[in-house]
């Protein structure tokens, strides 16, 4: 091979290289963290990070907060879980109903649960995607509907996920997450059978 | 063997690159984005916008809490320091500063009945650094409902996001 040749080829895979590097780190921090990466906590089908909002994070934890979970809390001010599956591990989608029930009681001041659709936002003319402790009163339990017409819409959500966030959360939210009883979604019926 | 090992090396090392690279600029990069369009949303420079509820028509972050009313100031250090303040509010409220890299630089609780917590922060030289002349305050504060939220139009009047010598 020329001389030119060489430096052709070593141009375009150190170009290759850097494009793929940066492709696999961009997409790769869209996704929901895995169990490795950051403060993982697992509650049941529900997840949290508790690194958020800390600068004391690894690179790949700091990238995929700030793609999923900009400008957000602090952990002694608010914690995020996140599931993207009902009770049976199957992924939570538009064209199926189900019941959420749980305690209204989940150790913070106060909480909601919000529905995003598969791009982390509010769907679009959905009207309900979200619903906070409020609502529930002075009840021990509550159950609410999530479908199309549901408490929760699911309306133009397509993969949907649900946020809970737990605001001012007491002490041993953070020490001992295992205690918490958080919500079951169960998977009632779907438009295509399944 | 050797010419072939070597580009392979080279591919590999520029994938390593462009990984870790990509990977410790996105924090950056997602802020700027956040900035410019909030700023192109008309949110105010070294001022705070008035309370707004999200809602799936006005959303340009990702998973904004619709039970919230946001107030966003957005700092801007290159005329000296800035004096951030949060008015009390009855319900749940939170004051956070956010730096360029999307690290919480300060977080102050609003709904302290007892005002134990000093509600108001120096941005800048004598004050929090924030690692760079630009950052942005966030003030959130708890609107389950309409009258909820005409309240807190009236307890945003005490905020404050400017320079030090207007703050009162």
């Amino acid at each position: 091979m020329s001389k030119f040749g060489r430096i052709l080829l070593y141009a375009i895979l150190i170009i290759l290289g850097l494009l793929i590097g940066a492709y696999t780190a961009w997409t790769g921090s869209a996704k929901i963290p895995s169990a490795e990466v950051g403060q993982r906590v697992f509650v049941g089908e529900w997840t949290a990070d508790y690194s958020i909002g800390t600068s004391a994070t690894d690179p790949k934890t700091r990238a995929m907060v700030a793609r999923r979970g900009l400008l957000a809390l602090p952990r002694s001010e608010a914690v995020y879980f996140t599931r993207t599956t009902d009770s049976d591990g199957q992924a939570l989608r538009e064209g199926c109903a189900y019941a959420m029930t749980g305690s209204t009681q989940m150790g913070s001041l106060w909480w909601s649960v919000t529905l995003y659709d598969q791009d982390d936002f509010l769907p679009r003319d959905a009207g309900n995607y979200s619903i906070t402790v409020d609502q529930f009163e002075a009840a021990k339990d509550f159950s609410v509907s999530i479908s199309k017409n549901g408490d929760l819409s699911t309306r133009n959500s397509g993969a949907f996920d649900l946020t809970l966030r737990l605001y001012k959360p007491s002490d041993w939210v953070i020490s001992e997450p295992a205690r918490l009883a958080l919500p079951a979604v169960k998977r009632l019926t779907c438009e295509d059978g399944s | 063997m050797k010419h072939r090992i070597i580009p392979a090396v080279v591919f590999l090392l520029s994938i390593y690159i462009g990984y870790h690279a990509t990977l410790s600029k996105v924090p950056n990069v997602m802020m700027k984005g956040a900035y410019e369009r909030l700023s192109a949303g008309a949110t105010p420079i070294n001022d705070f916008s008035v309370p707004r509820m999200i809602t799936d028509k006005n959303q340009t972050i990702v998973r904004p809490s619709p039970d919230l009313a946001y107030s966003v100031c957005l700092i801007d250090l290159s005329q000296g320091p800035i004096w951030v303040r949060g008015g009390k509010t009855e319900g749940y409220g939170s004051l956070t500063i956010f730096d360029m890299k999307s690290d919480v630089v300060i977080v102050k609780d609003l709904s302290d009945k007892n005002f134990t917590v000093k509600r108001s922060v120096l941005i800048g030289e004598g004050g929090f650094d924030v690692h760079g002349d630009k950052a942005i305050a966030l003030i959130r504060r708890y609107a389950p409902n309409l009258e909820s939220f005409e309240r807190i139009k009236l307890e945003a009047k005490e905020d404050y996001c400017g320079p030090v010598k207007n703050q009162n």
